[in-house]
């Protein structure tokens, strides 16, 4: 705990930042030089600081430890899992370092004035270069990603290699399960050692209950409940698309605005599996380098290279018995690919909160999404196929395995009908929306600074303000997004306190 | 990591010994657990039921009542009893069923059975998962 809490329950800032993912670490950096202005700045983390000598790179414990539900969050319909994290660096802790800039696209579909590319273009190379964002080094690329690359150029599919963000990485390709060598440049490598440097105050375990006018209300390190008061000129929230606006309906109400917690977003995902007589070990080196947005535009999907974990690949098999075992136990073998579906925004995707005040999310997969998975599968066998595979596994297949001779009947063989929520393992870390940004009340929770409507004093800067997904892996945006409400709130604080 | 004793753990008793008898059929690698591999697998599905909401693990413990009245209605004997192919097909009956919770609650059980074996690191080795010694050159 933080030696400046341990006596007074109350506590008082001139800024507080509720989270420290990408987007309140690039807020707690973006404001620290207030500090030197004699401006009080606290970032508030639910979980620990972890170190990377802590990282023992096993699978289930990491993720317990780094995960919130151990990663498994279910939706309410009990069809999809969320995975999102905690502790100092939030979800930058465990994502992959895959660096997409926002498309022109995106933009356009979120039709928020003020909102534009050139708007948020240099903030996102600002973040790039931070960020160290590059494209690995080709003798890096271990197969796995090759045989992604290999695939989609024998079908002649737009193939692109996306950059990652690390610095003197090793390839340990446990990235998911957080960096045991720091070589990531999520917030707590990056921006949140520099906010510190320049002031800013850190208080880890600390679960921000709700907020009372200029208070925050806070349990700190396991003290009893609401214990702790924390006082703030301006308050930033960035606990993420789940957590936020869950803080939000608990301090207001689930009716206080009409689209709190509404619109939320998350590219639904499914892992697909292929086997390869020659030894892929993709979990050496940087797990993913490539991508296809051939499906993008027409059929709602990307594609990318992945690797996942014993356990974490083999829950997203379909079926049971021996087929399982048989294709775990080729696991060096193994080509993994990822499809992303690109959902779209609806009002009744969105998170509430139980009687205990706790978040939970509400997410149809409907039709156009498992229509989109039907269409992903037949494309990431065709891949594999390509790239050689022996055998496939894919969601919607009418058997466990599908064989090369079977490629030209795809279309038979992977079919809607065999495609059932329950039977494939759906997943999303990518939690976009649920405080969307907009003009008015009426349909937003912020304006385009992330101002929340109708209070002076409180800002949201994380995914939680996209209004609808972003179509690429987001944290980029969310650093961009969150860049340009730190430039508000510093505006806002300046003018009213100096 | 030590199991947190501040609640009940979920597999006990005749719940452990059914789960066991399910992931003998789900995961077949597991019928040739040892002793150790076995308790190590129940200490991990506990682990992780830990975390989980008490709705949720309201819900799994229904799911385990539910498989025994249908292997009680379709073969007159609890699952733990049937015969192997009876089990499979029981299972099967529920992983393709037409009611979709039915479907959500053998993935459940399902993930679970394989989180059991799979995560289990001891076992890393035998299907060929290597981590990259983090002193790489």
């Amino acid at each position: 705990m933080n030696s400046a809490i341990s006596s007074p329950r109350e506590l008082s800032y001139d800024i507080v930042i509720v989270g420290s993912g990408a987007g309140g670490g690039t807020v707690a950096k973006e404001l620290s030089d207030l500090c030197a202005k004699g401006f009080k700045i606290a970032l508030l983390e639910l979980g620990p600081r972890f170190k990377p000598e802590d990282n023992t790179r096993e699978e289930l414990p990491m993720a317990r430890q780094y995960y919130f539900n151990s990663g498994g969050f279910q939706t309410t319909t009990q069809d999809m899992t969320l995975a999102f994290a905690k502790g100092l660096g939030g979800s930058t802790n465990v994502y992959t370092g895959v660096t997409f800039k926002l498309p022109e696209s995106a933009v356009k579909k979120w039709n928020v004035p003020d909102i534009t590319l050139e708007d948020l273009d240099p903030r996102m190379d600002k973040y790039l270069k931070e960020n160290g964002a590059h494209l690995e080094d080709e003798n890096n690329i271990n197969k796995n990603n090759q045989l992604f690359k290999a695939g989609c150029e024998k079908l002649g599919w737009h193939v692109d290699q996306f950059q990652i963000n690390t610095r003197n990485c090793i390839g340990l390709g446990t990235c998911n399960l957080g960096c045991a060598r720091g070589a990531k440049q999520g917030t707590a490598v990056v921006q949140i050692p520099q906010a510190e440097r320049n002031g800013v105050e850190v208080i880890t375990h600390c679960k921000v209950e709700r907020i009372e006018g200029n208070t925050v209300v806070a349990t700190v390190n396991g003290s009893s409940p609401d214990e702790y008061r924390i006082s703030a000129k301006k308050i930033i929230l960035c606990a993420g698309a789940i957590n936020t606006p869950a803080i939000l309906m608990r301090s207001f109400g689930e009716k206080f605005n009409p689209v709190i917690g509404r619109y939320l977003t998350c590219h639904p995902a499914m892992i697909m599996a292929a086997d390869h007589e020659v030894e892929v070990n993709g979990t050496e080196g940087p797990p993913k380098n490539y991508y296809s947005d051939q499906f993008v535009k027409k059929d709602r999907f990307l594609l990318e290279s992945c690797m996942y974990f014993p356990f974490s690949f083999a829950r997203n098999l379909i079926g049971f018995g021996a087929d399982v075992d048989d294709l775990v136990h080729r696991y060096p073998h193994l080509q993994m690919v990822i499809a992303l579906v690109l959902d779209e925004a609806y009002a009744h995707n969105r998170v509430s909160i139980n009687s205990k005040g706790e978040a939970q999310v509400h997410y149809k997969l409907d039709t156009k999404i498992q229509q989109a998975f039907v269409k992903a599968s037949r494309a990431t066998a065709r891949l594999m196929f390509s790239a050689g595979a022996s055998r496939v596994h894919v969601p919607g297949a009418n058997h466990f395995f599908i064989k090369p001779n079977e490629v030209t009947r795809l279309d038979e063989v992977i079919n809607e009908k065999q495609f059932k929520l329950g039977q494939t393992t759906i997943a999303s870390a990518h939690l976009m929306g649920g405080c969307r940004m907009g003009e008015s009340a009426d349909n937003s929770v912020t304006n385009s600074w992330g101002k929340v409507h109708g209070h002076k004093h409180l800002y949201v800067a994380d995914g939680s303000l996209f209004p609808s997904c972003s179509e690429v892996n987001p944290y980029l945006t969310i650093m961009a997004l969150a860049d340009r409400v730190a430039e508000g709130v510093r505006k806002d604080i300046l003018s009213e306190y100096l | 990591m030590g199991i947190n004793t501040k609640t009940a753990l979920f597999l006990t008793g005749y719940k452990a010994n059914l789960f066991e008898s399910l992931q003998n059929s789900l995961v077949p690698r597991s019928k040739g657990f040892t002793p150790l591999q076995k308790q190590q697998s129940k200490d991990l599905v506990n682990r992780l039921l830990d975390d989980q909401s008490e709705s949720s693990k309201r819900k799994l413990a229904l799911f385990f009542i539910l498989i025994d009245l249908l292997a009680v209605l379709t073969n007159g004997k609890t699952f733990i009893k049937l015969k192997d192919e009876n089990k499979n097909a029981l299972l099967q009956s529920l992983f393709d069923s037409p009611i979709g919770l039915f479907r959500k609650g053998f993935w459940g059980i399902n993930t679970l059975a394989r989180m059991g074996v799979y995560g289990q690191k001891e076992l890393h080795a035998e299907i060929g998962y290597r981590l990259r010694s983090n002193n790489h050159e």
